[in-house]
């Protein structure tokens, strides 16, 4: 009987084995993903975004004009306000001159955000040639790659009405604070979490506490009060376990 | 009863409780591992389908809402935004699972939705791209998700 028992184990400790060595070593049937295709054509959305919305001529312009820094300047606050925090890009630009036959290179720069060169190898190019007028042309080179980190990126938007139309950071006495909190992920997946929002009065005192289960984005109303003091508060937008996702500072008079 | 008796049916009770431990302990694995798998499986073909259905949404000649030079078009915007419940006109699009469309401002701020995130939901996963409209920057998300 004993024997029987020991058997009906050992034979079942062999299939548990087998089922776990099976799952480690079984081909796995997962589709092919797209994403090359999709950090591609964001690639391509940019440099078109840069055109249209006139940025790219008015960094040629003042590279022309040997207004350099402001370029990189603007250049840098532009993708600053548009560009996802772990995306990264570089922006070639060569000037070319045509004289008598022959091209001249009138202008060759770079401009970097945030600042770095590409360490990963999936570097998405996307170029373009720009006519800027008499016999001048500019060859446009975009070079997008992603960072590493998986990050949580953490917006505080504050608005003077619900309908989310009048953007301030300034509130006078009888006015309602209106923000919207955005948690999103390197691809603007909105991300689902636990967030401490604390409203605080220029006495460091908090005016209001709360938890909230967010997914992506959460939108919410706040009133000073009457008794509320003058001076500058503050949003802070904090993770379970303390640490500040966020923090922006509002002015009320 | 003997002493062999006794630890004969002490034997057989502690086998009986390793066999139920050993069957239960190979159904709960057997199930993470399936669950897991499956979790994989879903995510990776939602991925696919979002960035190919944003692809089309944005770039195709007759339903695409951008230009060749990423403005978008009010009138094409209007139709999608007419007709995203609209189950034929989405299955031309390559969209076949429940969504949630968005356009926002550089803040994230909505500006035009289609349907919402539902509070119960699995294998969620969103792609945005970047368009301009009215000269505005804009941003164009697209979730998928399975219920």
């Amino acid at each position: 009987m004993r024997g029987i028992i020991l058997l009906i184990d050992s034979m079942l400790a062999m299939l548990l084995t087998s089922l776990i060595l099976s799952h480690f070593f079984s081909i796995q049937t997962i589709p092919e993903n797209y994403e090359d295709i999709y950090y591609s054509t964001i690639s391509r959305d940019l440099l078109r975004v840069l055109e249209v919305s006139g940025k790219l001529d008015e960094i040629l312009n003042l590279s022309l004009t040997d207004k350099l820094l402001d370029a990189k300047s603007s250049f840098k606050t532009y993708m600053q306000s548009i560009l996802p925090s772990d995306l990264n890009l570089i922006l070639s630009i060569d000037v070319y001159n045509y004289i008598d036959g022959n091209f001249y290179k009138i202008l060759g720069e770079i401009f970097t955000y945030p600042g770095t060169f590409p360490v990963s190898e999936e570097v998405y190019v996307v170029e373009d040639i720009k006519v800027i007028g008499g016999e001048k042309f500019a060859k446009i080179s975009l070079k997008l790659w992603r960072g590493t980190q998986n990050l949580t990126i953490v917006k505080i938007s504050t608005f003077l009405d619900a309908g989310m139309q009048y953007p301030s950071i300034h509130f006078s006495r009888g006015d309602d604070l209106y923000y919207f909190i955005t948690l999103v992920d390197r691809f603007g997946n909105p991300v689902r979490a636990k967030i401490y929002l604390m409203i605080i009065d220029p006495k460091n005192e908090i005016r209001e506490h709360m938890e909230v289960e967010v997914i992506g984005a959460y939108f919410g109303e706040f009133n000073f009060g009457e008794d509320a003091p003058s001076g500058s508060w503050k949003i802070v937008v904090m993770s379970e376990d303390g640490t500040i996702f966020a923090a922006k500072q509002i002015m009320f008079e | 009863m003997g002493v062999r008796a006794q630890f004969f049916v002490f034997d057989t009770i502690i086998s009986i409780f390793v066999v139920i431990l050993v069957t239960t302990t190979l159904f709960h694995i057997v199930q993470i591992m399936m669950n897991r798998e499956m979790e994989v499986i879903e995510r990776s073909e939602n991925i696919n389908e979002v960035i190919l259905v944003l692809k089309n949404l944005m770039e195709d000649p007759d339903n695409g809402i951008v230009d060749e030079s990423n403005l978008i078009n009010s009138t094409k915007l209007q139709f999608f935004l007419n007709n995203c419940n609209n189950t034929s006109f989405l299955i031309t699009l390559g969209l076949s699972r429940p969504f949630y469309f968005r356009i926002s401002d550089e803040n994230w701020a909505p500006l035009y939705e289609c349907n919402q995130i539902p509070e119960k939901f699995k294998s969620l996963v969103t792609f945005s791209r970047f368009a301009s409209l009215n000269r505005r920057f804009v941003i164009v998300s697209l979730t998928v998700y399975t219920k």
